[in-house]
């Protein structure tokens, strides 16, 4: 029976329950769908993981790819160690080299497109960076009678009539060693678009590495359908003799012997290995590679939940309409028997059912965003962790589920006090009904409640991120938020008890309505308060960010041109890809550089559980040292007396690793370990897993290695630009450099920036509309309450237009002090984001800018919206049922 | 995404003992280094034990063992186990230690009459990084597989999947020659022209202790076995597609080596045999001399290979009947290093009695393969 009776409510408030519905399926879409991007993204690289290593139990690598690979006489001692050999059953190496193509006409027309840049300087390049990612092959060099056994993928289909045998002979015999020839390669299918070869041929194709061009037969193709990215296969040997890698790996993927325990063996083979190796199992793997974006996912959903939140509180809102419209009707029913706890949970009932339907519309949208989203623009929002991977939607029903409980629970949340203040109320004085601020027994919490949470929240601020993510700093921001929203009423009344009485009648009468009756408003506020303080932290944290990095890139391109030997900068790219010092003489010689400084770039393994950490070797004189935001500086004597090399480490670097200023630190360079002392600690937006950076003077005193990956050219002032870079040009194999604009690489980085804030912004947006669309809401319910109100006002004699402007000035009032609060509780949450989110989750810091223009503006505007919405929610108390309304009551 | 790998394995054998693929690689593009393995000529003065040591000029090694173990408990098992060195032309100068100039592979085989086929596994891999067949003295290792040679006993270990040997096959048993040279004076002609030779030398009457592993558990055994040395660059003649070989050791202290090179349509390429008496006296015996007759033949399952198992030599003025402990003895390693063979014990009968235990070696009916 009433359920049928809720049914019936439910139909005539069809469209605010819709607008419910819409504003927690909105919240339920958006978090699922940035949950299956991200989660695809993952899966799609751990399986092109596991593919590529097969069913290796053990992998020894230096880290990930970007290490630059490792000595092979590792394997030479695995494989004749008399305690070691016998407990393996495959040890495949593999050396793994990205290898950027150019197309020839694409080489031209960036070449135009940046020239036309210079004279214009405007435009960013995504162009060129997506020209730039789908030019890249990832190379295997494998053993193929070792992988043959691990990772049949591997295996190429040789292309019938090769080359060769067209060529020399008609004996079939002479093609199978071909594909052990060191120039003979096979290519997937995006690998064979990628050069343009046809796709059942053999071709032969010239492409360039490091400063050469070198010839290799493209003889057949590979399948691996868990990877589509353009990949090519061949025999290791080859690779490392074509790619300048004689006695490098870049992994090694072990079978072990039956019944040989994998962790033992892992334990007892780590002290035989030179330091920056580590041996991993595939889950551990797995687990690294998800742990490098972990941070920003997380983030990411969180946020995407914001909308859900506000969501909870457009339920709130609407039911409370709904149960102050169904007030007799309750009353009604409790006179008939139905008990209070029967009521009470009738109406979570019907607000649990809300709640879970919109889930559920939520989970649909939020799967087809998510599968239209990874369709058109890839798993990668921005943030570049996933760049260039297209994964299919994965997602599991257990997740699906979750997320339609978090519907569910907003259904819940949101209908719970209200539900509780229609079952609380005595049913004899509400069958009456005459009570004129309309909402009876309003809830309101106590002010210890309040302060209480904000005290929570304080002590949660202090306490540590738990495994690298800031759990408690949200739920800091929680309890902050939720302190506030429960004091809210109290501090409207404070501070309108506060304003003077006023001449003007109408907003005399709209000041003491909100102080009376502090339970609607509070209501109405609410949704306002966390809104509008959830999008003015946003904004601020995003601004701080966008301004200290823009600081950051001013100090880290202190060159004007930049310039490196191929295309691309995968840092695995960067190992094949490198010149040596005469090519940089030649380029001190151009006329109009006043220097060129030399760089190169190294990934360290510091620890085999965490990302590498990149090694940056260049020229430390003092104004480069200077040009770095430097935050911490060990003391000189320190530094003098420890008569150790000196290494500058990032804020990264510095919190995962727990360094400090004038600490001693180990690390693995080219196999040894050698002892640093931290100088100082650097600002560095770059890389989240770490960086660091030594003279290139002591680097080539430790390792003697004089290679160089990048050119940082400073040009005296009187230079052209334009015409040093035609000079580059003009250089033997000019055509190979890549040249880049330091104040193009400024823009690309900004534009990057703001591009994976654009999803920000979007939920920011989304948020703010949930919470005017709460606003709207409360005025609806308050106006139905107070319709005897305005009835017996009119009657006083008001005018339409006078009580159109009492609303509106209840409206301006309420929106003032939402706007009020919203921007002290939302400069309060940026703080947290700011200090403690993304130190936490990223391990950089910034400097906090405010916005304040912008956030004038913004209250501004919520202030009107909030007076408009006011007056055309209020619209119906002005219709002739107001007068009725008073009828009906006399 | 087996067949490709098998499809390249098989190309890959048939290069290594197919002599007309060499001026192929001969002529290969500017920037692999030129490929002349060295070819194998008569008249070698072959010193021990660096002859027993590998020959990595040569395109073609093996180094091969066969035997009848009898356990304890009498039980008997016959085992094969072969090293494989092929010089492939490929990566000669580079620079790069896997360069795959030189690959081993490997083959081991148990034979079992209650079983009633061949256990059998295989190894694969480039030289180097713990894989070798060194120069100057017996010493072969690929993966966890060993031969060596020292103080006249041949060691062999071979963890296999299902089996494991480890088999010391002693050379002091009188009063045979050691090693038995093959051919004259260990040039091993196999066509006819003078470059389709072998150099081929024996161990026949080896004594074997050594233990078998066979389903977990393992047994002493002892026996006698055979074993050969073999290095060529031109193996097969132009218009051989196979051969028909055996290794006995007479019970009366004597052995024979016999082999045939078969053409297309079945005829006679080459053959030659080798006859040891229980005295010592060798007689060798050439291509007029020796012939393999078919007495019965038997059609695998698996490869549809037609196999001539059970047959007659007739050696010099001597015939043998040759059977087989069990007929199904193939050896189909195409789904890895894409050899199919039968390599089967059998033992050696004159006038219905045996008189010796052998191994019998068919290749090139599987397929219309040269092999």
């Amino acid at each position: 029976m009433l359920a049928k009776l809720f049914i019936a409510s439910i139909r005539a408030n069809l469209g605010r329950t819709l607008l419910s519905v819409a504003g927690i399926a909105l919240g339920v879409a958006l978090g699922l769908a940035v949950h299956v991007i991200n989660q695809s993204a993952i899966s799609e690289m751990q399986q092109a993981t596991r593919t590529l290593s097969g069913d290796a139990d053990l992998t020894l690598s230096g880290g990930r790819a970007s290490a630059g690979g490792f000595d092979e006489a590792v394997l030479e001692t695995f494989l004749t160690d008399a305690h070691i050999a016998p407990l393996i059953a495959i040890a495949s190496p593999i050396l793994e080299i990205n290898v950027v193509l150019p197309l020839p006409k694409s080489l031209e027309q960036s070449m135009q497109l940046m020239q036309e840049k210079m004279e214009t300087q405007n435009q960013t390049t995504t162009q060129t960076t997506n020209q730039t990612t789908s030019q890249t092959i990832r190379v295997i060099g494998i053993d193929i009678f070792q992988a043959a056994r691990l990772q049949p993928g591997y295996a190429g289909e040789r292309f019938k009539g090769g080359l060769v045998e067209q060529q020399k002979s008609p004996n079939d015999s002479a093609m199978p060693l071909s594909a052990l020839q060191p120039d003979s390669i096979f290519l997937n299918r995006a690998a064979l678009a990628v050069v343009g070869a046809q796709m059942n041929g053999p071709t032969s194709l010239s492409i360039p590495i490091g400063l050469e061009n070198k010839t290799i037969n493209v003889i057949g193709k590979i399948e691996l359908p868990q990877f589509k990215e353009p990949l090519a296969v061949m025999d290791i040997a080859g690779a490392q003799v074509l790619f300048n890698q004689v006695g490098k790996l870049s992994r090694i993927d072990l079978r072990l012997q039956p019944g040989v325990n994998i962790e033992r063996f892992r334990s007892n083979v780590l002290p035989l290995l030179p330091p920056g190796l580590s041996v991993t199992t595939p889950q551990q793997r797995d687990e690294q590679s998800a742990a490098v974006s972990r941070a920003y996912r997380i983030n990411l959903t969180v946020l995407s939940l914001v909308a859900l939140f506000t969501g909870g509180f457009l339920v709130f809102s609407t039911q409370s309409l709904s149960v102050v419209r169904r007030r007799s009707q309750f009353a009604l029913y409790r006179t008939l028997g139905v008990t209070q706890r029967e009521l009470l949970r009738a109406l979570v009932a019907e607000g649990a059912a809300l709640g879970t339907i919109s889930g559920a519309i939520g989970a649909a949208l939020g799967l087809a965003v998510a599968t239209l989203a990874l369709k058109k623009l890839g798993a990668d929002l921005g943030s570049g962790f996933f760049a260039g991977v297209v994964p299919e939607a994965d997602w599991h029903a257990a997740t699906v589920l979750v997320f339609i409980g978090l519907g569910s629970a907003a259904g819940v949340v949101g209908a719970w006090l209200p539900a509780r203040q229609a079952a609380l109320e005595a049913p004899a004085r509400a069958l009456k009904a005459n009570d004129d601020a309309g909402g009876g027994a309003t809830f309101l919490p106590p002010w210890w409640a309040g302060a209480t949470l904000l005290v929570l929240s304080a002590v949660l601020l202090a306490l540590p991120a738990i495994d690298g993510i800031p759990w408690l700093a949200y739920a800091s921001i929680a309890a902050m938020l939720f302190g506030v929203i429960a004091l809210t009423p109290i501090i409207c009344a404070k501070a309108l008890s506060l304003v003077p009485p006023s001449k003007s009648i109408i907003r005399q009468l709209a000041a003491r309505h909100i102080e009376k009756s502090p339970g609607p408003s509070a209501a109405a506020i609410t949704g306002i308060v966390a809104s509008f303080s959830l999008m003015i932290a946003m904004l601020i944290m995003v601004v701080s960010f966008r301004a200290s990095l823009e600081d950051w890139l001013t100090g880290v391109l202190k060159a004007d041109i930049y310039v490196r030997v191929g295309r691309g900068n995968g840092p695995s790219t960067s190992e094949a890809n490198t010149m040596n010092t005469s090519t940089g003489a030649a380029f001190q010689a151009i006329n109009g550089v006043e220097h060129a400084d030399y760089l190169r770039y190294r990934g360290i393994n510091l620890n085999p559980d965490m990302a590498p950490v990149a090694l940056i070797v260049r020229p430390l004189r003092d104004d480069v040292l200077a040009s770095l935001t430097m935050l911490r500086r060990a003391d000189a004597n320190v530094i003098a007396a420890s008569k150790l090399p000196i290494v500058w480490v990032s804020e990264a670097m510095a919190d995962l690793y727990g360094l400090d200023a004038g600490q001693a630190v180990t690390v693995p360079i080219e196999g040894i370990a050698r002892k640093l002392i931290v100088g100082g600690v650097w600002r560095d937006y770059a890389r989240s897993s770490g960086a660091m950076t030594i003279d290139r003077e002591a680097y080539i005193a430790m390792t003697g290695d004089t290679r160089i990956n990048d050119l940082a050219l400073t040009l005296k002032p009187s230079a052209n630009k334009l015409e040093v870079m035609n000079a580059i040009r003009a250089m033997p194999n000019g055509d190979r450099f890549d040249i880049i604009n330091a104040a193009e690489i400024r823009k690309l980085s900004l534009s990057a920036f703001d591009r994976s804030f654009a999803v920000t912004y979007a939920l920011e947006i989304a948020a703010i509309f949930v919470g005017l669309a709460g606003i709207s809401a409360t005025f609806s319910a308050q106006a139905w309450a107070r319709r005897r109100e305005f009835g017996m006002l009119r009657h006083l004699g008001m005018t339409r237009g006078e009580i159109r402007r009492l609303l509106g000035a209840e409206g301006t009032l309420l929106g003032s002090l939402g706007a009020a609060i919203g921007l002290v509780l939302g400069f309060a949450i940026a703080l947290v984001l700011i200090f403690v989110v993304n130190r936490q989750s990223f391990h950089w810091s910034m400097e906090l800018h405010i916005p304040w223009l912008t956030l004038a503006i913004l209250s501004v505007a919520l202030i009107g919206l909030t007076a408009l919405s006011a007056i055309i929610s209020g619209r119906f108390s002005m219709s002739r049922q107001a007068v009725l309304a008073v009828k009906e009551d006399a | 995404m087996k067949l490709p790998i098998s499809r390249f394995f098989i190309s890959l054998l048939l290069l290594l003992v197919i002599p007309n693929a060499a001026p192929v690689l001969a002529s290969e593009p500017i920037g692999r280094a030129t490929f002349r393995p060295t070819p194998v000529t008569p008249n070698p003065s072959l010193t021990f034990p660096r002859d027993h040591g590998a020959h990595p000029a040569i395109r073609t090694e093996w180094w091969y063992a066969t035997g009848h173990l009898q356990t304890a408990s009498g039980k008997p098992f016959g085992f094969q186990v072969t090293f494989f060195r092929s010089r492939t032309g490929v990566g000669e100068g580079s620079p790069s230690k896997f360069a795959p100039s030189q690959i081993l592979f490997a083959h081991a085989a148990i034979a079992d009459p209650e079983l009633g086929k061949l256990r059998h596994d295989e190894r694969i891999a480039r030289a180097g990084f713990g894989n070798f067949a060194k120069t100057g003295a017996m010493d072969v290792k690929l993966e966890q597989w060993t031969m060596q040679m020292s103080d006249n006993l041949i060691h062999t270990k071979i963890p296999a999947k299902d089996f494991t040997l480890d088999l010391k096959l002693g050379l002091t048993k009188p009063p045979l020659p050691r090693p038995l040279l093959q051919g004259e004076s260990g040039y091993s002609r196999k066509g006819p022209a003078s470059t389709d030779a072998s150099y081929y030398l024996s161990l026949p009457q080896l004594a074997v202790s050594g233990d078998v592993m066979v389903n977990g558990k393992t047994e002493a055994v002892t026996g006698v076995a055979w074993f050969d040395h073999e290095w060529s660059s031109d193996y097969l003649a132009s218009d051989a597609v196979g051969w028909d070989w055996l290794g006995a050791n007479f019970a009366d202290g004597g052995a024979m080596m016999a082999f045939q090179m078969r053409g297309k349509n079945g005829s006679l390429v080459w053959a030659s045999g080798t006859r040891v008496f229980a005295g010592g006296q060798i007689v060798k015996y050439g291509r007029d001399a020796v012939r393999f007759t078919t007495i019965n033949t038997w059609k695998s399952p698996r490869t549809g290979a037609t196999w001539p198992v059970s047959q007659t030599l007739s050696i010099g003025d001597e015939m043998f009947a040759l059977k087989p402990w069990f007929n199904d003895q193939e050896l189909d390693s195409s789904r890895s290093t894409g050899i199919i063979y039968w390599e089967g014990a059998a033992d050696v009968l004159r006038e219905n009695k045996p008189v010796a235990k052998g191994y019998l070696e068919l290749t090139g009916y599987a397929k219309p393969i040269k092999f």
